[in-house]
């Protein structure tokens, strides 16, 4: 018998000042699955990463993490629950050193006073500092451990915030554009990371707008347009769905993309 | 130790427990336009403690600390729903507020002033200082250190990392408070005499300035600008007034050439750098 | 009686009005509390004192009061705003009260910390209205207080200078792509604030005979709590705030003692920031984190 899902969202729904942005939205992860969210600009994906992060409370629906209820739940505790996140625009904390960044979500595994009183500064043999320096290192980043985060280049800054999001030990990680602004090979070797990821267990939920990643990392899809699921089906066959040519027709990278996936 | 030189070091502790009381909300990154009222709360209750009900002058601080942070953190609460210009808004207005209830306290002098007759030595304020000062930089080696800059820097993902943004806000502002009231309980007990005129919010502007001046990215700031603040008008004598003019126009040009203060996390670590390069060479 | 009260703090309100004009503009065009506002206050009030005291009469105390105002105003502008704008939002707040610091201190070398006696060289004239007694002079800057405001509402409303004021008011950046020409246009919203601090100052030593070098604390710094009250960035909501602030601190002297002042009108300050930010005609509220 199936253990519950990862991740469920049942009819979720989001206005903001009169303007729906997310629409009866439902769908399911299994553990370990791939999931990609595509959809149009504006078709509500990132909106939905915020619901289901806390950032916004829905107006109506449900959120389960691994079965349990987290509709409602504090946004700085859904980390703890293990949900963690990347984000679009890259959100590192420009006063924080590279290591300092990484550590902020080793938090989340032992909260409370006890894990804020942790002496993560005062030894540089710290275990919290060594895991960290390790996770690095496993990233080819130990080199930057010191640096300001903010100098570094925008690659090298997206691949540090993936090790930030691991670093909570999450069982479910949503990536909000991982691939964006990334070459050919930085791409390809975000997949292979990815992929590696995914085969530790940790279930993944991508929004993308590279089709080619996506088929390449991903085994089923979800997809939004005007906030509204308008399909749900393996990454093989949404260039069949007439539904989702509709939405992207009008867009020829969007037709070029389908056609590539 | 002549006496000129020991009322100097006295005035350096006290100053330097004032940096760091302004410090931890600032690190925070709330701008604290209120810690003179926590100074005058410290001071005044510690003040009354010892001429009221005897209490010996050492214990009237700490309780007097443990009031102003008492308060603090009850203040926190509503003050810490404001952000930005709003929160040093609510601060300047607390700091006067709570001069003007003071002013109208007649048991502990109104407006002529509150002498304190028990009297706290240059070597108890000086352990004092130290022990806060340690305290200070040990809470900032802990996870604490950090947390409290991620939700300086970037609030909405230090929530999302896991972090309590509200619970360190109010840590630092507490934190600050306990240290206001603690440095204002020790000068009335050195001093031996105190006006509620001198605490308003000119006063927490002048520790404002010398801890921005020193450094807020690192724990090491706050030192060198309590140090500047007090030892460099002693270099060059003149009158009260004639130093807050050399040190305003300091203020405006670091200011204008390093608005993050002397000490930074960059210089920092090239100093570590260079400390651990020369170990190795060794 | 209250009516009698009424009119003296209208009349007081008109001072803490033009200083909160002052304090809202730069609020408003360039989301920058400005602390060295008190300080040009101080400046403008003893300015009118030691010209008096010269025994110059007291238009020339006027024009220089303000002229100084205006001055001191650029200089503040070139050393906070244009130089700082590119760091961290904090900056020039925290240079503005390095110049406060440094306008009190130079003053106080100069001319020590008692308060001033300040000669007027006409006697005061009242009128008589009912019962109420008002002071010609109070009446001649209340209604001065007024015309500026509205001459500056046209000016905001009608001339390019006011358009390019709004524009930056709505985003500096794009103003620049815009074409308008902040470097030139900006200093304008650090005078008109130094112009009508210094003027609201002159009112004040002259109607009520006094000047300290610790009057920009005492005084000017309610400027805030009316601007606050009135609505951030809105230059009638200051008027309307400065006005109320006047009233509120005579009726609490009458009822309470001057002791109790502080306590009423930053008690007010800290209520609203607490339950209505945005103040009694709304107005642009800045942005959370900008200073």
């Amino acid at each position: 018998m199936s253990a519950a899902p990862a991740l469920e969202v049942v009819g979720l729904a989001k206005s903001f000042g009169g303007l729906r942005v997310i629409e009866g939205l439902s769908f399911s992860v299994r553990r370990g699955e791939r999931l990609a969210l595509i959809g149009p600009n504006g078709a509500g994906k990132t909106t939905a990463f915020n619901l289901i992060t806390g950032v916004y409370l829905p107006d109506a629906g449900r959120i389960l993490l691994e079965g349990e209820e987290i509709t409602t739940l504090a946004s700085r505790l859904r980390i703890r629950k293990g949900l963690a996140r990347t984000f679009q625009n890259i959100r590192l904390m420009p006063h924080l050193s590279v290591l300092e960044n990484v550590m902020i979500a080793q938090y989340a595994r032992s909260p409370g006073l006890r894990g804020m009183l942790q002496p993560v500064g005062l030894t540089r043999t710290n275990r919290w500092r060594e895991e960290a320096r390790a996770a690095l290192a496993e990233a080819g980043l130990e080199a930057s451990a010191e640096d300001e985060a903010g100098s570094l280049p925008y690659g090298v800054q997206k691949r540090i915030e993936l090790v930030r999001a691991l670093m909570a030990q999450p069982r479910v990680l949503l990536l909000d554009e991982p691939a964006a602004g990334l070459n050919a090979a930085e791409t390809e070797e975000l997949q292979r990371a990815l992929g590696a990821i995914a085969r530790r267990g940790v279930t993944l939920v991508v929004v993308e707008h590279d089709m080619q990643f996506v088929a390449g990392l991903c085994e089923r899809v979800v997809v939004l347009n005007f906030g509204c699921k308008i399909a749900d089906c393996a990454v093989g066959e949404i260039h069949n769905d007439a539904g989702v040519r509709e939405a992207y027709l009008g867009s020829e990278a969007g037709e070029i993309a389908l056609d590539a996936a | 130790m002549s006496g000129y030189l020991e009322s100097l070091l006295v005035l350096l502790s006290i100053n330097v427990i004032l940096a760091y009381a302004a410090f931890l909300p600032m690190a925070a990154g709330q701008l604290n336009l209120g810690v003179a009222a926590f100074v005058a709360i410290g001071a005044y209750s510690g003040a009354y403690l010892s001429n009221a009900y005897g209490v010996h002058p050492v214990p009237a601080a700490l309780a007097a600390s443990a009031i102003a942070g008492g308060l603090g953190w009850i203040v926190a609460f509503p003050i810490l729903r404001t952000r930005g210009i709003y929160l040093a808004l609510a601060t300047f207005a607390l700091n006067q507020v709570v001069q003007g209830t003071i002013l109208n306290l007649n048991v502990v002098g109104g407006a002529s002033g509150y002498p304190v007759p028990a009297h706290i030595g240059f070597p108890v304020i000086a352990a004092f200082a130290l022990i806060a000062v340690m305290l200070v930089f040990v809470l900032f080696h802990t996870r604490f250190g950090i947390s409290v800059t991620a939700a300086s820097d970037d609030e909405r993902v230090a929530d999302l990392m896991g972090l309590s943004v509200r619970g360190l806000q109010s840590a630092a502002f507490t934190g600050g408070a306990v240290l206001a009231g603690l440095a204002g309980a020790l000068y009335a007990h050195h001093f031996n005499y105190i006006e509620v005129q001198n605490y308003g919010v000119l006063f927490s502007i002048y520790i404002v300035l010398y801890v921005l001046l020193g450094g807020t990215q690192t724990v090491y700031g706050p030192i060198l600008g309590a140090a500047v603040f007090t030892l460099l008008p002693e270099l060059l004598r003149g009158s009260a007034a004639w130093r807050y003019v050399i040190f305003a126009l300091l203020i405006i040009a670091i200011m204008s050439l390093r608005p993050q203060g002397v000490v930074t996390g960059a210089l920092l670590r090239r100093l570590l750098g260079w400390r651990r390069a020369a170990a190795g060479a060794a | 009686m209250i009516e009698q009260q009424i009119v003296n703090g209208i009349m007081l309100g008109s001072v803490y009005a033009l200083v909160a004009v002052a304090f809202t503009l730069a609020i408003g065009v360039l989301n920058f509390l400005n602390f060295s506002i008190p300080g040009l206050f101080m400046l403008g009030g003893m300015v009118t004192w030691y010209v008096l005291k010269a025994g110059f009469a007291w238009p020339i105390a006027a024009l220089l009061a303000i002229a100084t105002g205006g001055l001191m105003s650029l200089v503040v502008e070139r050393f906070t705003y244009r130089l700082m704008r590119k760091s961290s939002h904090f900056v020039p707040l925290v240079t503005s009260m390095a110049f406060l610091i440094l306008l009190e201190n130079i003053v106080l070398v100069t001319w020590g910390s008692d308060l001033q006696r300040v000669e007027v060289p006409f006697a005061t004239v009242s009128i008589r209205l009912g019962h109420i007694v008002v002071a010609v002079p109070q009446l001649i800057g209340l209604a001065l207080a007024i015309a500026a405001v509205a001459c500056l509402d046209v000016v905001l409303k009608r001339t390019r200078i006011g358009r390019g004021l709004r524009t930056i008011a709505e985003d500096p950046d794009t103003a620049t792509l815009l074409g308008v020409p902040v470097g030139r246009i900006v200093p304008v919203v650090f005078l008109i604030g130094g112009l009508f601090t210094a003027l609201a100052s002159f009112l004040f030593s002259v109607n009520y005979q006094q000047a300290s070098p610790f009057m920009g604390e005492e005084v000017a710094l309610k400027g805030i709590s009316a601007m606050v009250l009135g609505g951030m960035g809105n230059i009638w909501g200051a008027i309307l705030g400065g006005l109320l602030i006047g009233v509120i601190e005579t009726f609490s002297i009458h009822w309470f003692g001057a002791r109790a002042v502080d306590i009423w009108v930053y008690g007010l300050l800290l209520t609203i920031l607490f339950v209505r930010p945005t103040g009694l005609l709304g107005g642009t509220a800045p942005g959370p984190a900008r200073m």
